[in-house]
This record gives structure tokens, C-alpha cells and sequence, in this order.
């Protein structure tokens, strides 16, 4: 949860400095820049399956530095993995400068050479972006365009190649354009519906060198989509198609991908509400066809699932499954109002949550000798798998000036099979209740006390099964904070696995600078953001995160 | 207006093609086999676990690669990883060994389905591929001339189960550096459940595992025995007799092979851990 706080700060002084680009007022300019260190000190423990690390020690660091003036902006990110944080690809392994880059804008065109991140759409054929806490990051390495040729046309084009770990492979060519209808006709600006139509195309290139089969060099993927917005009401549509792509993701077939994506949302004060749906069918589009894992990815697969921060909640985290789903989910909140009945003094919010994963409904075709397409799938049909649901409420009262609470269940049922290819084991069925009261004692000291428990029948590969999970918190002053946690895998099926998984952490926090410091053991499992997962490995040890800017 | 028009213009320039492929298969026909008998024989090393849903397309490739190129390329099914373990009731089978494990972390496989040609491009990443480079890989190297000749010669004692073998390593050109040479003993054709991700439902009781590899010769030897350190010419000989070894019991030795390959020791070698040569013969 720090780490992805942590991205989200990055992200935003990222999206700051860039933006602010053209607002700064110092003539010589301004230099802004960040840092961040993780490191930890590791300790074998063999009953939690936390294997020996021969360095002892190991530290993921990174820093920006950013410089600004007028309409010109670069920088530089130096990263350290020395040596990579268990858990984390290997292959970042090493440290130097990872990403850099200038941009200037003049008129309506916006250049940018060297390395950039870019989203077309909702990123269904390209999104480039970085992800500290699961060592994700595809950022380009080329040039970027960028221009505003006529009022309401956005357009933009690229050329790049990609990152990988300190290296950057493959090359791909995209283009996106936008219109927004209510700036491009005088006559609509004032208009109550909103419309904005836009489109995408991208092509990767890597060469065919197998003697026995024809790979295509170039492959092509394009998108369009749609945005209505009417009073409080919006609807969002895209559609994406991709040509043959044998790739080791999807077993080097040469069917054709596809992917939908629609989102509807309601809005007013008190009450949202939001329905969506999608439907992945082989949309893995990477770089390179052998590559697997989360490297040289070139589209982005939208979570459509709740993205939960309580231990016990993400515990069994929904990843996104590229080579074919179909996903729905509806967000409910409503808050009661003050001086009604549930309302109360103050008010009380409640959020529903539900969303559903299953397999797309496939016919496969044995044609692995001829046109080697795989299987064909039926649009109007959800497979039978099930991968992933969650069914939840959340309630959020406050008491008083200085009391509130937070109040949680949620019923989740995760296909272990597909979601972690572990064959075997039933589907988990959990349910899941988090209690989270916060008191507050004087303006800048709090104490918080959490407590979990997820309830199931059935064990993971590791045989566990039902936990129970506390946490104190008490945030002495503006400065300082300490907190311990407990998470106690109970019910193992083998006894002498019910271990204690606690952590204690104290963390000293000034004007920008954090220092957190950590001793615990941290329990095997998958840490996702955004649908995108990666393993985290049992530990045991001393952790320290220093992070500033400036 | 044509502010627009010129923009879009320019801006297609950036699109490619698509190349659309309606017969994947290339009428492909290997080169013919030199008719010297010194060939260069390849290995291939495939990764693998019977909990690997996606393994057994891979292990269709190798099969596939195998019957394209007979006798110059030898397979074996290394399993190793976590969805090796054995898994009971469903998957009780336990093909770990101790040279499997220790190739599938000190090449850093990390992942199954994964695999190495002759152990190429170590350790600059390019030699942990995916199996649909495999074939690609292979033909960058097999028509290449070899620079060594194995020969083996064994006995076997099927009451005793008893293996004597030693090899014969000649330079067909000269070499310079350190070199070894590694026995390993696979069993093909091992009956016992898989998962896999392209049937449904997905486990599949009787799957034939092919060329498992059971171990090197004797266990521990994984990496080998040196038999250059220093300069051979062309047409030096090479002689190593490995120790004797008992096979256990648990193998079935009418489908046993003897794999031999020789490897670049020489850590500072562009080419360290690269497989010059490989051989194979049936144990009995």
C-alpha cells in the first residue's frame, strides 16, 4: 500500500513538473527531483519458505531529476537495483540511467525525444507507463509528437523502442487521434451532450527468423472509441482489434485479437453509479512474440475489478487475463444524509461493489498443422470458468469530530488455477470482514485499530486457508508514527505452518523527507496493481524505505 | 482544413503495414545431412513441469523439432521449477534432479515452459527461450560445421544395472580454452498425469512424458569433467572414463538414453557454457 502511494506521488510530480512546464517563472529555470530507497536486510526462515539471499542485503533506489524552463522541460531517472529485491525481475539487476528525456512545445506542436510514456484511449493497443511497486516499466525510447493542429483535434504519433530492464528492445509505430466535437463546431460548444470520437493505430515490428513457419513482421492493432457525456450522466465505449500475433503468451496461434470495453457512470451529490463491462480475447501484444512476464508489454489490459488495500481483501487480487476473459462489474455509493435516520450526525457513506471474471466460450479448432488459428470464440457466450468475483459493502460512519469507522465485508471466490497456474486446488471461497477505527487525539495524533478475518474451506498451494489480521497504528505527531501488525494463517493444513506473520514499523516524516523502518515477516503471495501481478516470496527481515523530494 | 489534411498526412508515415499470414507453414525441407559422418548434433533443453499448463505445447515443439531434424538434434525434458513439485493426489510424480535444478537456477529459467539451444548467448539473456524461438534458434546453429566429434562407448549390466561409459571427444578443428564433458541418462516415454492448458478439462491422466531427464553420471557431476584446459589440435583426442554408476531402480533402462555433450568452461569466453557438441545413444 506504501509502495503504491509512493508511485502515486511519483506519477503526480511527474505529471506536475511536466505540466507546470510552461507556468514557471524563473529565468534560469527550475530543477525539481525525487528520491526514493527500499532496502532490506533478509533473515532464512524455513517455516515460512523465506529462502537464504547470500548478499544479506539487497535495495531497489531511484531518483528523478527534473529541469524547467518555459516550454522546455527534461530529465533524467537514475535507478539502483543492487542487488534486486526479492520478488522483483531479476533482470533489472544493475544500476544507471533508465530514463531521460528532453521536450519543448512551440505553437501547437509538442516534441519529445528520448524516453516518454503514452496511453491511447483506455491503453486497450498502447499504454507505456511505470509501476514502482511491481518493477513495471515499458516506457519508449524515441519520439514522441504530439499536436493540436485545429481546436478540438488532438493528435499524436510515436516511434520507439521499449524498455527492458536496462536494455530496450522492439520497435512501435503509433498514431492517435481525438475530436472533440463540442470545441471543433462553434456551434456545439454550448451543447448538453458532449461527444468525443477517437481512434488509434499501432504496428510492432521484429523479424521473422524461423525456417519452418511464416511470422508476421509487422503487426498491426487498431482502436476507436466513443465519449458521450450529458448532465450527469457518461458512457464510454472502445473497441479494439489486433492481427495475427503468434506470441508465446498466446501459444503462437495465428488468430486474430479483439477487445471491448464499455463503461457507463452516474453521478450526483450523494450517489454514483457505475456499470462496465469488457471482453479480452487474445490481446497479448508485447515487443517481442517470445517474451513473457511482464516486460516489453505494449497495451493495457482496464482492471475492472475493486482494487482493495486491506491485507485480508487483496489477498486474492484478480489479474487481468489477456489471452481471453470477460469481465463486468457495478459500483453503488450512496451516502445517507446528515440528520436522517442512518445518516445520523454526520452522514454515513456506503459503497457496493460487485465484479465477476469468467472465460470467454471457446471451440478449439486442432488446425495446428494449417492456418494455425487456435480456437474460435462465441461472442454472445460467457465461458464456463469461472476466475474471479467479489462481492462487497463498504460502510464509512463517523461518530464524532473524533471518531470514525470503517466497516467491510466482502464474499471473493478465486480461481487458483487459472489466476496462479496451480492446478488442484478448489476455487477459494472467502469471507472476508475489516473492521477500521480511527481516534483521533489531539490535531496531528491518532491511534487507528484495524481488525480482519477471512473465513474459507478450502487452502492454497501454501495450505493455508482462514486468517485473522490486526493492525495498531498510532500516529504520535506530525513526525512520528508507529504501527504493528499481526496476520495469523490459523488454519493451515499443516499445522506447524500456522504461523504469525507481524510486523512492527516505526516512521519519522519531515517536510518531504519519510523514514520508515520495519522488522517482520512478510507471507508469499501476489501483489497486483492495476490487474497486473507479481509474486511476492515469504521473508523475514529489516526493512527501511527513505523517500524525499525537492 | 488543410492544416489537418497535411498533419494527418504526415503523421501516416508513421504507420506500417500489417502482414496478414494465411499459411503460416513454410514449405521448409532442413538442408540434407552432410554425408561425412561428423555432424554437428544440437541440443535442446526443454523446461518443463506436470502442473505447467502451457508445457505440454512446448513439449509438441520439441517432438516436432525432433522429427525435422532426426538424429542432429537431441531433446531432453528438464523438469525443474515449482510446478515440477509433486503435487498429491493429482500430480504424485517427482522428476526433480539435481542437475536439473541446478541448470534451471544457475541459467536463471525462473519460468516453465522455457528452453536452451546448445546453451547460446549465456548469460546475456538470450539463451532462456521461449518456445517458439526454438526453431529459429536451432537453424542458426545446426547447418554450422562442427568443431568436435563425440563417440561413446558403454557396457551395461541389466542384472547389475550397472553403466561403464567413457567418451571420445576429437577436434575436427583446433581448440583452445577449457572444455568439459557431461553424461546424462533421460528416460523417454514416462506414462503419468499432466496438466495441460490447451485440453478441457486441463489434467490429463495419461500423458507420455518424452526424454525425461533423470540425472547426469554420477549425480553429482552435473557440470561435468574437465578434458581441455589448455590446446588441442585438430584431430586430438580426448578421453574420459566416467565412474561407474548404478542406475536406480525406479528407471525403466529399456527406455533410457545416454546423453554426452561437451561444453566452454572458460568463464571469460564469449562463449562460456555454450555446448560445442552433443551425442546420444540408447543405454541398452
Amino acid at each position: 500500500m506504501v509502495r503504491r502511494k509512493i508511485a502515486l506521488i511519483t506519477a503526480s510530480f511527474l505529471l506536475y513538473h511536466s505540466s507546470s512546464a510552461q507556468n514557471n517563472t524563473n529565468p534560469l529555470g527550475e530543477i525539481h527531483g525525487n528520491f526514493e530507497i527500499n532496502a532490506q536486510y533478509y533473515n532464512e526462515d524455513t517455516l515460512i519458505g523465506a529462502p537464504p539471499v547470500p548478499e544479506k542485503m539487497l535495495s531497489n533506489a531511484y531518483s528523478n531529476v527534473i529541469y524547467t524552463r518555459g516550454a522546455f522541460t527534461a530529465g533524467i531517472r537514475y535507478e539502483s537495483y543492487l542487488n534486486v529485491m526479492q520478488g522483483f525481475d531479476p533482470g533489472y539487476k544493475g544500476a544507471g540511467i533508465a530514463y531521460r528525456f528532453a521536450s519543448y512545445t512551440v505553437e501547437n506542436l509538442e516534441i519529445t525525444v528520448g524516453n516518454y510514456y503514452e496511453q491511447f484511449g483506455s491503453g486497450l493497443v498502447l499504454r507505456a507507463y511505470e509501476e514502482k511497486g511491481l518493477g513495471f516499466d515499458n516506457c519508449f525510447d524515441g519520439v514522441r509528437l504530439k499536436m493540436n493542429p485545429y481546436r478540438g483535434v488532438y493528435l499524436k504519433a510515436l516511434v520507439g523502442q521499449q524498455r527492458i530492464y536496462f536494455s530496450k528492445a522492439g520497435l512501435v509505430r503509433g498514431f492517435d487521434g481525438e475530436i472533440n466535437f463540442n470545441e471543433f463546431f462553434t456551434g456545439l460548444s454550448e451543447a448538453k451532450t458532449g461527444f468525443i470520437l477517437g481512434g488509434s493505430f499501432v504496428s510492432k515490428f521484429q523479424t521473422d527468423d524461423d525456417p519452418a513457419l511464416v511470422l508476421p513482421q509487422n503487426v498491426g492493432a487498431w482502436a476507436a472509441r466513443f465519449n458521450i457525456t450529458r448532465g450527469n450522466f457518461s458512457l464510454y465505449g472502445e473497441y479494439a482489434y489486433k492481427i495475427n500475433d503468434p506470441s508465446y503468451d498466446n501459444g503462437y496461434i495465428y488468430k486474430y485479437g479483439d477487445a471491448m470495453l464499455l463503461q457507463a457512470n452516474y453521478s450526483k451529490k450523494g450517489l454514483g453509479i457505475s456499470l462496465a463491462a469488457k471482453r479480452i480475447d487474445n490481446m497479448s501484444y508485447k515487443s517481442d512474440r517470445d517474451m513473457s512476464g511482464n516486460v516489453l508489454t505494449i497495451n493495457y489490459n482496464p482492471v475492472l475489478t475493486k482494487q482493495h488495500t486491506y491485507t485480508t481483501l487483496a489477498m486474492y487480487p484478480y489479474n487481468s487475463q489477456n489471452v481471453g476473459e470477460f469481465c463486468y462489474q457495478a459500483d453503488f455509493l450512496y451516502k445517507f444524509r446528515k440528520e436522517t435516520p442512518l445518516g445520523g450526525k454526520y452522514g454515513t457513506d456506503v459503497a457496493l461493489n460487485f465484479s465477476s471474471a469468467h472465460s470467454l466460450d471457446t471451440t478449439n479448432l486442432n488446425d495446428d498443422t494449417l492456418a494455425m488459428k487456435g480456437y474460435t470464440s462465441d461472442y454472445m457466450k460467457i465461458g464456463d470458468k469461472l476466475y474471479f468475483q467479489d462481492v462487497n459493502i463498504e460502510i464509512n460512519k463517523k461518530f464524532s469530530p473524533k471518531l470514525k469507522m470503517t466497516l467491510i465485508y466482502a464474499y471473493q471466490v478465486y480461481n487458483i488455477d487459472i489466476l496462479r497456474g496451480k492446478p488442484g486446488y478448489e476455487d477459494i471461497q472467502s469471507h472476508i470482514i475489516v473492521v477500521d477505527v480511527t481516534r483521533k487525539l489531539k490535531d496531528d495524533a491518532s491511534i487507528r485499530f484495524q481488525a480482519e478475518h477471512l473465513a474459507t474451506q478450502q487452502h492454497n498451494e501454501t495450505g493455508d486457508a482462514s486468517f485473522a489480521a490486526g493492525l495498531v497504528e498510532w500516529t504520535i505527531s506530525e513526525h512520528w508514527f508507529i504501527a504493528a501488525q499481526d496476520v495469523y494463517s490459523y488454519a493451515n493444513i499443516n499445522p506447524e505452518k500456522s504461523v504469525h506473520y507481524w510486523n512492527a514499523t516505526v516512521g519519522y516524516l519531515k517536510g518531504t523527507n519519510r523514514i520508515v523502518l520495519g522488522y517482520g515477516k512478510q507471507r508469499a503471495g501476489i501483489f497486483c496493481v492495476g490487474g497486473v501481478c507479481r509474486y511476492v516470496p515469504a521473508s523475514n527481515g529489516i526493512t527501511l524505505t527513505v523517500s524525499s523530494s525537492f | 482544413m488543410k492544416r489537418i489534411v497535411f498533419t494527418a498526412a504526415l503523421f501516416s508515415l508513421f504507420i506500417a503495414s500489417c502482414d496478414y499470414v494465411a499459411n503460416p507453414k513454410e514449405d521448409y525441407i532442413p538442408a540434407p545431412e552432410p554425408e561425412d559422418t561428423l555432424i554437428r548434433k544440437v541440443l535442446l533443453e526443454d523446461y518443463t513441469g506436470h502442473q505447467c499448463g502451457p508445457c505440454p505445447a512446448a513439449g509438441a515443439q520439441a517432438v516436432s523439432l525432433k522429427n525435422t531434424y532426426g538424429e542432429r538434434l537431441i531433446t531432453i525434458g528438464v523438469h525443474a521449477g515449482f510446478l515440477a513439485d509433486p503435487l498429491p493426489p493429482n500430480y504424485p510424480a517427482n522428476y526433480h534432479t539435481t542437475a536439473g535444478d541446478a541448470y534451471f537456477t544457475f541459467f536463471g529459467i525462473t519460468t516453465t515452459p522455457k528452453g536452451m539451444v546448445n546453451r547460446r548467448n549465456y548469460p546475456t539473456n538470450g539463451h532462456n527461450l521461449s518456445w517458439g524461438a526454438w526453431s529459429s534458434a536451432i537453424g542458426n546453429v545446426i547447418n554450422t560445421p562442427p568443431v568436435a566429434n563425440i563417440e561413446i562407448t558403454h557396457t551395461y549390466n541389466t542384472g547389475t544395472r550397472q553403466l561403464n561409459l567413457s567418451t571420445s571427444t576429437r577436434a575436427i578443428s583446433p581448440l583452445s580454452g577449457n572444455y568439459y564433458v557431461v553424461a546424462l541418462i533421460t528416460e523417454d516415454s514416462i506414462i503419468s498425469p499432466q496438466n495441460d492448458a490447451s485440453q478441457n478439462p486441463s489434467y490429463v491422466p495419461n500423458y507420455v512424458h518424452r526424454h525425461v531427464l533423470r540425472g547426469s553420471v554420477p549425480d553429482a557431476a552435473y557440470w561435468g569433467y574437465q578434458i581441455l584446459n589448455g590446446t588441442a589440435a585438430a584431430g586430438d583426442t580426448l578421453n574420459y572414463t566416467f565412474p561407474a554408476f548404478t542406475l536406480p531402480s525406479a528407471w525403466n533402462d529399456a527406455k533410457c538414453h545416454i546423453v554426452v555433450y561437451v561444453y566452454d568452461n572458460n568463464s571469460s569466453s564469449a562463449t562460456y557454457k555454450e555446448i560445442i557438441q552433443a551425442e546420444e545413444v540408447r543405454l541398452r
